[in-house]
């Protein structure tokens, strides 16, 4: 069978009702595997073009199609079991009486037996480091474990494609560092990733794709290391690449490379350059 | 965003009046409409309040709208009192075992008068006085300023509840969840994991907001409050209070005259 590609938009337009356009003719393909980050700032129609491809909004204009088939002939819950959706804000779907009873939810919704729904419940804990808190209703539990329950949640259905809507927001580093551990070996297992996200240097350290919303067109679509490179299209929309890419591109001139994306990068282009200088770069810079 | 505020905004002469004084209209007028079953009564109580609404220029589509509202209401009343007072003479219609009297017919037209005439008068309350000031109203003649606020609060954040409401259906139909099919008790069975969500979520902001108002002195002791608006009865606020008198005291030797029922 040919490589089908996993959600295709095509002309996409979209007004809520009374409202102006939030997206217009927005045109995409993602193929399976892939990881992309959706970034624009406040309001810009992230979450917006996350539903179109879910199918909890339809197209104005246009059409989404999921695997081939249009969305408007489907109901979201028929797309649920393909594409995942973990919401902005945790508290929107946890419910249950126990995190397991939560994360059983979705399983049980697809139909699938007890011994199988038994089997995901575990796997989902173990992975989002739930253990601890399988018996404890959810609802109680810190922000930090809302938000890991809502993804163990979503992820326990398998959907191919999941999609994050701002993961990180309100976590600290190191819920930040477990809950994207958790992502990227989802998409080294062959999950396609699909992150809303406004830190940079996450979407620099993990993403392979970088869509740009602005105004409600995309501005850019581009792997991170070109898409950092266009300040000026990111300065537009309200954006600036991650610290260490602005620090190297100041540093251009002794040497380093302009378009560095990770703190690991600088520092093997800062090593490289040092020793083939044999003496500090910063003489002579000023 | 769905909107629960049925106020128009505008500058008219109703929208400046005192809301306390349009606070004493509603109350006379829901006080005479249930003591005066008198059709004229009502009927002028209707065109009255239309009256109004024009003075305050409401368009014309928005009263459509909401005659568009009370119309079904309306005739369903009508239809609800006509197989009743079957004994009346003349009978207008008679099949099987109804019969449809001329009295029925003329008490049905009466009671569903007295309801659009109710609603109307609480139409030009609520269309032309902003939130804020309907609550000030009531604060002002009495009502604890935590109540008012509490009021004023909860009609707030209704829409607020509305958005997140539609955002949890998202969330559990992204998981799955189908709310539309099969038998109605299931369906209704089925929303449980949206209310449950809903009222988490919805407790979780109400103790957010509490504490956002205790942090900024809500309750604090021996305090006179101030207002940043201010009411204070003004000339038309005069006329009307006058009117309402005149209206009152007319209705009440109507009501009392000698031979009335
Ligand atoms: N249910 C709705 N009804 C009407 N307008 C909406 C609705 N949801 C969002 N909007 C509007 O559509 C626009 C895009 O919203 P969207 O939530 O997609 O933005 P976003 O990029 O996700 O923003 P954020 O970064 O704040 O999450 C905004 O102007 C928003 O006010
Ligand atoms: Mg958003």
């Amino acid at each position: 069978m040919a490589e089908q590609p996993l959600i295709v938009a095509e002309g996409v337009w979209f007004a809520y009702p009374g409202a102006d356009w939030t997206l217009q003719d927005v045109s995409l393909r993602l193929a399976g595997g892939e990881y992309v980050a959706i970034i624009g700032r406040n309001g810009a129609g992230k979450t917006t073009l996350a539903k179109l491809c879910n199918g909890l909004l339809r197209p104005t204009r246009g059409r989404v199609c999921v695997l081939g088939q249009d969305t408007a002939s489907l109901r979201p819950c028929e797309l649920a079991s393909t594409v995942g959706y973990v919401f902005q804000n945790p508290d929107h779907q946890i419910f249950a009486a126990t995190t397991r009873e939560e994360i059983a939810f979705g399983p049980r919704n697809l139909g699938l037996g007890e011994a199988e729904v038994r089997a995901r419940i575990e796997e989902a804990l173990a992975r989002f480091g739930l253990q601890e808190v399988a018996d404890a209703p959810p609802a109680l539990l810190s922000f930090a474990l809302r938000r890991k329950v809502a993804l163990a949640a979503v992820y326990a259905m398998r959907p191919q494609a999941l999609i994050l809507d701002e993961p990180t927001g309100g976590l600290d580093r190191d819920s930040v560092h477990e809950v994207m551990g958790a992502v990227a070996s989802l998409h080294a297992e062959g999950h396609t990733i699909i992150l809303i996200t406004h830190d940079m240097a996450l979407v620099a350290g993990q993403a392979r794709r970088v869509i740009l919303l602005h105004e409600g067109r995309i501005a850019l679509d581009a792997p991170p290391r070109q898409a950092f490179a266009q300040s000026e299209r990111l300065h537009a929309a309200g954006l600036t690449p991650p610290q260490i890419t602005r620090l190297a591109r100041r540093l251009a001139r002794c040497g380093l490379p302009a378009d560095l994306l990770t703190v690991e990068e600088f520092v093997a282009a800062y090593v490289g350059q040092a020793a083939a200088r044999s003496h500090s770069p910063w003489r002579g810079a000023t | 965003m769905l909107s629960f505020d049925l106020h128009m905004p505008g500058a008219s002469w109703l929208h400046r009046l005192d809301p306390r004084v349009k606070l004493l209209f509603v109350a006379e007028m829901t006080i005479l409409l249930l003591a005066l079953p008198d059709l004229p009564f009502i009927l002028g109580v209707l065109a009255g309040c239309h009256l109004l609404l024009i003075s305050a220029r409401i368009p014309g589509s928005r009263l459509a709208a909401i005659w568009r509202l009370m119309l079904p209401l309306t005739v369903l009343v009508v239809l609800l009192w006509l197989p009743l007072l079957p004994q009346g003479q003349p009978v207008l219609l008679a099949f099987w075992r109804l019969r449809v009297t001329l009295p029925a017919l003329r008490q049905g037209l009466l009671v569903a008068a007295r309801l659009d005439a109710l609603a109307f008068v609480f139409f030009v309350w609520l269309l032309t006085t902003e939130q804020r000031a309907i609550v000030q109203g009531f604060v002002r003649l009495g009502l604890p300023y935590e109540w008012g606020l509490t009021l004023s609060l909860a009609l707030r954040y209704l829409p607020t509840l509305h958005s997140m409401y539609q955002q949890i259906v998202d969330a559990q139909r992204a998981r799955g969840l189908d709310l539309d099919a099969g038998p109605l008790f299931a369906r209704a069975r089925r929303r449980l994991p949206v209310l449950v969500a809903l009222l988490v979520t919805a407790l979780r902001s109400s103790e957010n907001v509490g504490r956002a108002l205790e942090a900024r002195a809500l309750g604090a002791a021996g305090v006179r409050r101030t207002s940043l608006h201010d009411l204070h009865l003004g000339r038309a606020d005069g006329l009307c209070l006058a009117a309402l008198l005149v209206l009152l005291l007319v209705s009440l030797t109507f009501l009392l005259r000698p031979g009335a029922s």
